[in-house]
């Protein structure tokens, strides 16, 4: 009986995050402001840390552009799912270590780890080309 | 050689027509010679000296060298405004199909890879199936090239050796379309691919050298990107695999804590927390799977990128604009 009453709310409160999370397209169909997330709750996560506990906590990422930055980026190209995915390994990866793999640029004053959106899904995902010759 | 002569005063159209060499000032009326001759004198007395006879000759040899010049300076957005000029004033010379694959080669060296395909596509409408067509191809293949877009790039560099007979152009795209191998990691194919280079090509010695050292490419210390994932079904370990220990500590740490917590939250009757907490660790341990996958691709990346810099290219497109004016494709050996 608990076990059926964990899963139960388990599978709800699943079913509310992904009937709430929305992919590129409703990204892109939002108002300017889809900073705010719109219906994206992991964009509106996001926007809440950069909006109110970033400028608090102060600018600690090492990486250009910075995680919440890249987080927005992700999430609107890839959507909710793959969006978060590269968000956790943005947030892994971010130390040294990635230095030996990604160049360091200098940027606001400091030196930064540059790792754009790109430099996490080249190995499958790419933009469409015009083959018109 | 054309030339083109240019009045330098800009008061110039202002004054009438007037030919003294044909008329002359006895064959005028009086009135006409009367209202005339203090006017010129009055002209004359104001303008500027260097302003009187000013004229600018336009050669087209001279404005098709000034503007190789200003490329050759690496200026190559105004290189490209000085070879419109010179198509401007020079639509029939013998140097336009030159000066349009210069334009192409401007844009490309300037990196504006699309306004590079815009002038290309101009050259292949009108040149299309002749040498310059060809080039024009060639061009429009490196411009992909250079932009890592790989796929796009290989179906022109073929194009070119389908349809194009010239021995040095098709040299040059066989040549081109083994880096475009080895950019790929197919490495055995560039090894044949840069076998076809013929013998009398200038690329043959340094294509000859690419055919054994690409073979090297295959052996250099690769992760596999499935192993990665597959040993993260252990948080952290696939991480590992791929040298990133700090990163591995961390991705075990976090998915452990957040696992634990959520079997915590289960056991304590606090369902919804618990069910929110697993979400957040399923979106933490999917992750961490495709940071492990990710680590191994960009490790592989690194290593190919790094190999493929030892490894000397000698197509270099600053090959357009030599002194003797060639078009053709000019070497640059890098040691």
């Amino acid at each position: 009986m608990k076990t059926a009453k964990s899963l139960t709310s388990t599978l709800l409160v699943l079913g509310l995050l992904i009937l709430g999370s929305s992919g590129e397209a409703s990204a892109q169909a939002s108002p300017p402001r889809d900073e705010i997330g719109g219906s994206n709750p992991a964009l509106w996560l996001v926007n809440l840390y950069r909006d109110h506990i970033s400028p608090i906590d102060g600018d600690r990422c090492p990486s250009l552009p910075t995680c919440s930055s890249y987080s927005v980026q992700a999430l609107k190209k890839h959507g909710f799912f793959l969006g978060w995915m590269m968000t956790v390994d943005r947030l892994l990866h971010e130390g040294q270590e990635e230095t030996k793999v990604s160049p360091v640029v200098y940027s606001g004053g400091t030196w930064r780890i540059f790792d754009p959106v790109e430099n996490n899904d080249f190995w499958w995902y790419r933009q469409a080309t015009r083959h018109d010759d | 050689m054309t030339t083109r002569r240019f009045q330098g005063t800009s008061l110039g159209p202002l004054l009438p027509p007037f030919d003294f060499a044909q008329n002359g000032f006895r064959q005028q009326p009086r009135e006409l010679r009367k209202s005339w001759i203090p006017a010129v004198l009055l002209m004359l007395l104001l303008l500027p000296s260097h302003a009187v006879g000013a004229q600018i000759t336009l050669d087209s040899d001279e404005q098709f060298r000034f503007a190789v010049q200003t490329m050759e300076k690496s200026d190559y957005l105004r290189a490209v405004v000085e070879f419109e000029r010179f198509l401007r004033f020079f639509p029939e010379d013998k140097n336009v199909p030159k000066a349009k694959l210069l334009i192409a080669q401007c844009y490309l060296k300037a990196k504006d890879y699309e306004s590079a395909r815009k002038s290309v596509h101009e050259i292949l409408n009108v040149y299309r199936g002749t040498l310059v067509g060809g080039k024009a191809l060639f061009l429009m293949g490196e411009s992909y090239y250079e932009q890592g877009l790989y796929e796009e790039a290989e179906r022109y560099f073929k194009g070119v050796i389908g349809a194009y007979p010239e021995p040095e152009l098709k040299n040059s795209a066989a040549y081109r379309l083994g880096w475009i191998q080895m950019q790929t990691g197919k490495w055995q194919e560039a090894s044949e691919t840069f076998k076809t280079v013929g013998a009398g090509s200038p690329l043959f010695p340094n294509a000859q050298d690419l055919s054994v050292k690409s073979l090297g490419g295959e052996l250099l210390p690769y992760k596999d990107p499935t192993t990665a994932g597959a040993l993260s079904v252990v948080p952290g370990l696939g991480h590992v695999y791929c040298d990133r220990y700090k990163d591995g500590l961390v991705a075990f740490l976090l998915n452990g804590l957040f696992i634990w917590a959520t079997i915590e939250a289960f056991q304590e009757d606090q369902e919804v927390l618990g069910a929110v907490l697993g979400f957040i660790e399923l979106g933490f341990y999917s992750g961490t799977i495709y940071s492990a996958v990710n680590s191994a691709h960009k490790h592989n990346r690194k290593l190919k990128d790094d190999f493929l810099k030892g490894l000397p290219d000698a197509v270099d497109l600053g090959i357009f604009a030599t002194k003797e004016g060639h078009i053709g494709l000019a070497l640059k050996f890098t040691f």
